[in-house]
């Protein structure tokens, strides 16, 4: 699958600032390229926008990042949710998923959860159990802890 | 379009072409109408782009690229072309779903998920104690 996952854009004109969309009111704003959190300017919310790699077991209560989260094939997620900015999963994932950008998913890749995105692109072969919005209507939002 | 050459399908529903009903069929079938009911088979189902489907379908494998609202049942394989639009449950051994697809429901996919063949788990409600078992509903007592 080779499809471009661009969930933070960059702004023209202006390479050292990114365009960032909050995971938790939706708000564009710009920061700075090489930034690794900022605080959101209309929800004041910390906001992670480093990429996550995930190799091995992760029980987490939340992952949360503007980012880019890969699961590698032998990752295994086990948390309440995951917001982020898009996703792409090798390995397995139980959990909620909220993603801004594509969600990849891999065909030796599992999936137990729900899942809200935008576009959804899943290899033959992969393991999917869960309620899925996918497409131009399914706004990804924030699940309220 | 698909690729697919209409010799492979036996029957062609054509875009002019409203069916409502249960339909049955063999090998292979491609929708261009629309169809509303039931759609069962064990070969091929093609939901061409034009095509408007609001029916439960039974099938090996479906390929969508127009709009279906319903649940999904294939043995085999369900893809969602970039233009699909599905809304309902799936349940399918092999999913592939292009980038732009968009759908909302509940996914079942894996091999576990033919094998349960059957809809969704329901919820039951199983009482043990037998006193309150036997209280079945009573009609209301006045006076």
């Amino acid at each position: 699958m080779a499809i471009p996952l661009e969930p933070i854009a960059a702004s023209p004109g202006n390479d050292d600032q990114i365009t960032i969309v909050c995971l938790y009111c939706h708000k564009p704003q710009q920061v700075a390229r090489r930034a690794v959190s900022v605080t959101c300017r209309h929800c004041n919310k910390s906001l992670r926008l480093e990429d996550i790699s995930i190799k091995d077991y992760h029980a987490r209560r939340s992952i949360e990042t503007c980012g880019v989260v890969t699961v590698e094939k032998k990752g295994n997620i086990v948390s309440d949710r995951v917001l982020c900015g898009g996703m792409i999963i090798r390995g397995k994932v139980k959990g909620k998923i909220a993603s801004q950008g594509p969600i990849l998913v891999g065909p030796e890749a599992e999936i137990k959860g729900n899942v809200t995105a935008p576009t959804l692109a899943v290899g033959a072969g992969a393991i999917l159990e869960g309620d899925y919005e996918i497409g131009v209507e399914a706004k990804p939002q924030a699940i309220s802890s | 379009m698909a690729d697919s050459s209409p010799q492979e399908f036996a029957t062609i529903l054509g875009p002019d072409a409203n069916f409502k009903g249960e339909l049955f069929f063999d090998k292979a079938m491609r929708v261009h109408g629309r169809v509303e009911g039931k759609i069962t088979t064990q070969g091929r189902l093609h939901v061409a782009k034009e095509a408007k489907i609001s029916a439960d379908v039974e099938a090996g494998s479906i390929v969508i690229e127009g709009e279906i609202k319903g649940n999904l049942t294939a043995s085999d394989k369900v893809e969602l072309k970039n233009s699909a639009k599905f809304e309902g449950d799936l349940r399918a051994g092999r999913l592939v779903v292009e980038e732009g697809a968009a759908f909302n429901g509940h996914v079942s996919v894996g091999p576990e998920a033919v094998k349960a063949g059957a809809p969704r788990p329901q919820v039951q409600v199983s009482v043990s104690k037998p006193g309150i078992a036997a209280a079945a509903p009573q009609p209301a007592r006045v006076g």
